[in-house]
């Protein structure tokens, strides 16, 4: 048995693999967007959240930083913060001097150390050739004593001579202290005498260790570098203190130069860089004051961690949904691929049941001897393959046997009642003596175990070819036509009417006789005949088929079945054929007249 | 093809109406075997609004006629039309059923 070609498991493929694209089309896309919007947020928030990081950094520096100064200012009595003045003579002594600063140092925890330097010129007492600085530090919670001056000039250092050359205040770069190794700066204020003449610079130094440990304080990511960097670029704090006074320019050259220039030349207090070869996001504010830049540095992976963790899951979740689909497709597609093959399977044998159906019906040859006594022609057409007509003839003993029956309902479960049928006519019919007789044996045989309740009309007859004697009974079936030899004569046969057969064993029938004469034909036919019907439900009816088959009366039986059944076709107009239709046409010749 | 049937009242009444062709006749396979369960009353089918029985129709007759013959009783056939009457009679359902 040839496999039968599988309709359709192309296309389903087709459409399987377009819903898999277009779902995944649909996925990607509004994934996609849900990620933009919430990287979009993210990057807002972590904005936010910076900008609130820098501004702490910000506030504590730049007001340690302003604190120095007020302290400087209070000291040098200055009203006006550039013009600051200073009676030296005020210190009697050196000793003095000192104990004034260590007084100061005592009372400012944040200053570490504290200098006043003065102008070699000046009259100050015990004052040497070279001029004379007292400078005291806080050691270890104890002051340190320091004179300045003689060889080691002071006023080439830088926290003097800055100070001194522009007469203004100045904040030195930070440098590393000697004794303590601490990161200091140092602000300077130049000092003048009533008249308004340069003596001197007071300098008061701050530990930027505070700076460092808030910037510490401050960690908005886990791998988060939080840095203060001074004017030159160089590290004032770090988390790693082996960075300190390094050039920053050495380990992110092109974001420092980048928040340089675009921080100091547009005055701007807070923007970001995004890196993508160092894959961190850098954030920059800056101190006015002494332009130093406090730097963020966010690793984008911590940034956007949650983003990275959804677009992982969601592209999990997403694969694994693809395949639950392909997986879901294949199961569906060998479950049609099974339904399909099977209903082919079931088409076939269906077909080969119609063709054993229509083998069934006998094939009337002309030119065999035995049918010289009569021209006959049958016609079977199922409303569907298959169908529950039957009719059948056959020759025995110098007598032809016919049939025409309707098995109730139509195809497969029809057919199987009616191959029973038309078994029993052959087997009951061939040489009986009595045609009611034989109907109700066969009746009595369909009744039994017919738990369904199907039946069949049925119209049989024998007819004796030397005598023209026809014996008929009739069970339930539409009287069949008789053409009389006479031109344009037709009419029903007078039938007495039984129950058709399945429906109770103990009918009896009834045989009936009538005679044809030479050229006479008996037309049998079932309901699809006279109930056929048009669009607008309308019967072809017992009098159109009476009168159809009456104008072509004359034809052969061949042409007459031939043109009822195109005449039924013009009055159906195209509806849907809704039962089996069924003819059998005879004439009888008898054998006087051949 | 609807059937009404009134379960309650007692014969039971059936009303069949529209066309009870092939198609109809697959699709009333429940009706039919409710009215069949409700054949220990008499039933009487009010065919006034059937316009048209094809052969499966008459086979949800036959079985309703059946399961009422089990207890005794005859089908009664109200209102039948002339063309349906037809059908009966060509079958001679007209002797099985109480047309009236």
């Amino acid at each position: 048995m040839s496999r039968p070609k599988i309709a359709g498991i192309r296309t389903y493929i087709s459409l399987s693999l377009l819903v898999i694209l277009i779902g995944g089309i649909v996925f990607t896309t509004g994934f996609g967007i849900c990620l933009y919007l919430s990287r979009t947020q993210i990057t807002e928030l972590t904005n936010k959240g910076i900008s609130r990081d820098l501004d702490v950094i910000h506030n504590y520096v730049d007001g340690q930083l302003q604190s120095i100064e007020d302290v400087a200012y209070a000291l040098s009595g200055a009203e006006d913060r550039n013009y600051a003045t200073f009676d030296p003579a005020s210190f009697d002594s050196e000793e003095s001097m000192f104990v004034f600063l260590e007084n100061i140092l005592n009372v400012n925890a944040n200053i570490c150390g504290i200098a006043i330097g003065l102008e070699p010129s000046l009259s100050v007492p015990q004052q040497g050739p070279y001029g004379f600085a007292a400078y005291v530090t806080n050691v270890s919670g104890k002051s340190e004593r320091l004179r300045l001056g003689g060889i080691n000039d002071y006023r080439k250092k830088e926290w003097y001579c800055k100070a001194a050359t522009r007469n203004k205040p100045y904040w030195s770069l930070p440098f590393r202290e000697t004794n303590m190794g601490k990161v200091v700066t140092c602000f300077s204020l130049p000092l003048h005498d009533r008249t308004g003449n340069f003596i001197g610079v007071l300098a008061l130094d701050i530990n930027t260790e505070a700076f460092r440990l808030k910037c510490n304080e401050i960690m908005p990511f886990k791998n988060a570098e939080v840095t203060l960097v001074d004017r030159n670029h160089r590290f004032i704090s770090h988390p790693d203190t082996t960075f300190l006074l390094r050039n920053v320019s050495d380990y992110h050259p092109e974001q420092w130069n980048k928040a340089a220039a675009h921080d100091l030349a547009q005055q701007k207090k807070f923007f970001r860089v995004e890196s993508k070869e160092n894959k961190s996001l850098f954030y920059f504010d800056t101190i006015q004051r002494t332009q130093w830049i406090i730097s963020i540095e966010c690793p984008i992976d911590e940034v956007y961690s949650g983003v990275y963790r959804m677009r992982r899951d969601t592209t999990l979740i997403a694969i694994a949904s693809i395949l639950f689909m392909i997986v879901c497709f294949i199961y569906l597609f060998r479950r049609l691929q099974r339904i399909t093959l099977s209903k082919a399977n079931l088409d076939k044998e269906v077909k080969i049941a119609s063709e054993i159906q229509m083998d069934m019906t006998p094939k009337h040859k002309a030119s065999a001897p035995e049918f010289e006594q009569f021209d006959v022609c049958g016609f079977l057409q199922p409303a569907r393959d298959i169908g529950g007509d039957l009719y059948d003839f056959f020759l025995y003993d110098g007598c032809l046997y016919f049939c025409i029956g309707d098995v109730s309902g139509k195809g497969i479960p029809a057919s199987l009642f009616m191959s029973a049928t038309h078994y029993l006519f052959r087997s009951t019919l061939e040489g009986c003596e009595d045609l009611a007789q034989a109907v109700a044996s066969i009746n009595r045989s369909l009744c039994t175990n017919n738990e369904r309740n199907m039946f069949v009309t049925f119209f049989c007859g024998k007819l004796d070819l030397a005598t023209g004697k026809l014996d008929y009974c009739n069970a339930g079936h539409n009287a069949p036509i008789l053409i009389s030899h006479e031109p344009g004569k037709a009419s029903f046969i007078q039938t007495t009417h039984r129950l058709p057969l399945g429906i109770m064993s103990d009918v009896t029938f009834q045989t009936e006789t009538m005679n044809l004469q030479n050229g006479d034909a008996l037309f049998l036919y079932t309901d699809g005949i006279t109930e056929s019907m048009n669009l607008e439900r309308q019967e072809f009816g017992d009098e159109q088929t009476l009168q159809c088959v009456t104008a072509h009366a004359s034809e052969s039986t061949q042409d007459i079945v031939k043109k009822l059944y195109k005449d039924i076709q013009q009055h159906a107009a195209g509806a849907e054929q809704s039962d089996d239709i069924t003819m059998l046409c005879f004439r009888y010749n008898s054998s006087d007249n051949s | 093809m609807t059937i009404e049937i009134q379960k309650d009242s007692d014969p039971i009444f059936v009303k069949m109406i529209g066309v009870l062709d092939t198609g109809a006749a697959e699709q009333i396979e429940t009706e039919i075997q409710e009215i069949e369960s409700l054949a220990q009353k008499t039933i009487s089918i009010d065919c006034s609004k059937l316009e048209y029985i094809c052969s499966s129709g008459l086979r949800h007759f036959l079985r309703i006629r059946k399961a009422a013959g089990e207890y005794g009783h005859v089908v009664t056939l109200t209102g039948v039309s002339n063309n349906i009457l037809e059908v009966l009679k060509i079958t001679h359902f007209d002797s099985i059923f109480d047309i009236q």
